[in-house]
Order: structure tokens, then sequence, then C-alpha cells
């Protein structure tokens, strides 16, 4: 069995009026990409679920790839589609 | 206006009204022989439907650390002089400022050339964003 941790994830905009939440506790396997982080966030909340796919995920204020792996208490937020300006 | 002999860019995200003139005294600059400043405001009519207000919501800390770095690339390609980039947050009504960009640099060329290519950038990746406020009472966020 593949030991877990669980991590929270920001919620902005959109996705925080689907989740009706600020934040996201998911549980992830240790060393998780971020695609798998995307792909748990998905299983675990079922409202992200039409939004999710154009959403990217940002660690420590950073847009990452599927393949990253960030560290243990790194700060993830996840990033809808933006329409600033 | 400045005599200062320094390139410098200034990044803000503010919850009040944009302060134009406090930026138009933050572009000058004796070196600077253009000076261009953008405003995005809000629009009433977006195809049919009427806007009450807008609403900005951000990651605060991710969209200036994006701003910032999209100031240095500009700085950086077109030779600015000085360079000022505000977002505003929260409710923005009819005709108010959303978004200043101010750009000076010694000919036109860099400053007509830098703040489309910054509009376009913050469009596409700083997390900034807006909610449509609509006249018949209802709202939406705007994922494009």
């Amino acid at each position: 069995m593949t030991a877990t941790t669980a991590i929270e994830v920001k919620l902005f905009a959109g996705a925080q009026s689907l989740a009706d939440a600020d934040v996201l506790v998911v549980k992830i396997p240790h060393n998780a990409t971020a695609g798998e982080v995307l792909r748990r966030i998905g299983m675990q909340c079922q409202p992200l679920q039409s939004l999710l796919p154009a959403c990217r995920l940002a660690v420590n204020l950073r847009y990452v790839e599927d393949d990253f792996v960030g560290p243990p208490d790194a700060s993830l937020a996840l990033i809808p589609p933006v329409s600033g300006g | 206006m400045s005599d200062a002999n320094d390139a410098s860019a200034l990044v803000k995200l503010v919850d009040e009204p944009i302060d134009i003139v406090a930026i138009s005294e933050t572009l000058s600059d004796y070196e600077s022989g253009a000076h261009s400043l953008f405003l995005g405001t809000t629009r009433r009519t977006t195809q049919s439907r009427q806007t009450e207000y807008l609403v900005y919501d951000a990651y605060r800390p991710m969209a200036k650390s994006e701003l910032s770095r999209l100031a240095g690339e500009a700085f950086e390609r077109w030779s600015l002089k000085r360079l000022v980039i505000v977002h505003r947050l929260g409710r923005v009504d009819l005709g108010e400022a959303s978004i200043a960009i101010g750009a000076s640099a010694p000919h036109r060329k860099a400053v007509f050339e830098s703040i489309p290519w910054l509009m376009d950038q913050i469009k596409s990746c700083v997390p900034i964003w807006k909610q449509e406020n609509w006249s018949d009472g209802t709202s939406e966020w705007v994922h494009p």
C-alpha cells in the first residue's frame, strides 16, 4: 500500500465557487507529481472536474509542469484560466 | 520631472482607485522622449449583456511575482527607462480603471510595443480573475 500525505491546495475564483471552499485538503501519495496532484483533486472534489482540465498548478508561486515533484512543505495553488487586465 | 539616470519598474496591486497622476509623475524622466499610459476600464456592454460592475480577485503573492517577472522581461527587451504596472482588485465600477500600465523610454517604438506585449502576457499568465456582475443581478467568474 502506498503511503499518502494530506496537502492543502489554495483555490480561487471559479474553482473556489465550484468547491465552495478557498482551500482544499487532498490526499496524495508521497512524491506525487503535479499531474498526480491535479488528478487527485478531481477525484476528491467532483464539482471541480469540469474546470480542472483548464487549470494549472502553481508550486511556491510558480507554474509547474505535470512531471514536477515539489518539496513536502510546498505551497500549492490551483490556478484556473486567468482574466485580469 | 526626474533627472535620475536609473531605470526602474514599479509593480503594485491596489484595493482603491488607481492614482493616474502618481503614475505620470513616476514615469517622468529627462532621458525619455516617449511616455505612454494604457488604462483598462470597466466596459458596460459585452455582446448583448450589460455589466453593472466587475470584481477582481488575485492570488496576490504570485500575481505580484509574475508581474515583476514580466516587468523585468519588458525592461530588458525594450530598454525602457521607467515602467509602472498597477492592477486594482475588488469592485471596479463602470468607467473606472482596473489596470494601468505606463512606460517611458528614449524613443516611441519601445513604449508602443512593450505595453501591448505586457497586456497580452498579463491576460495569459498572471493569477488575477475578473467576476462579471451583470445588470440582471447574476454574476460569473470569467475563465476564458
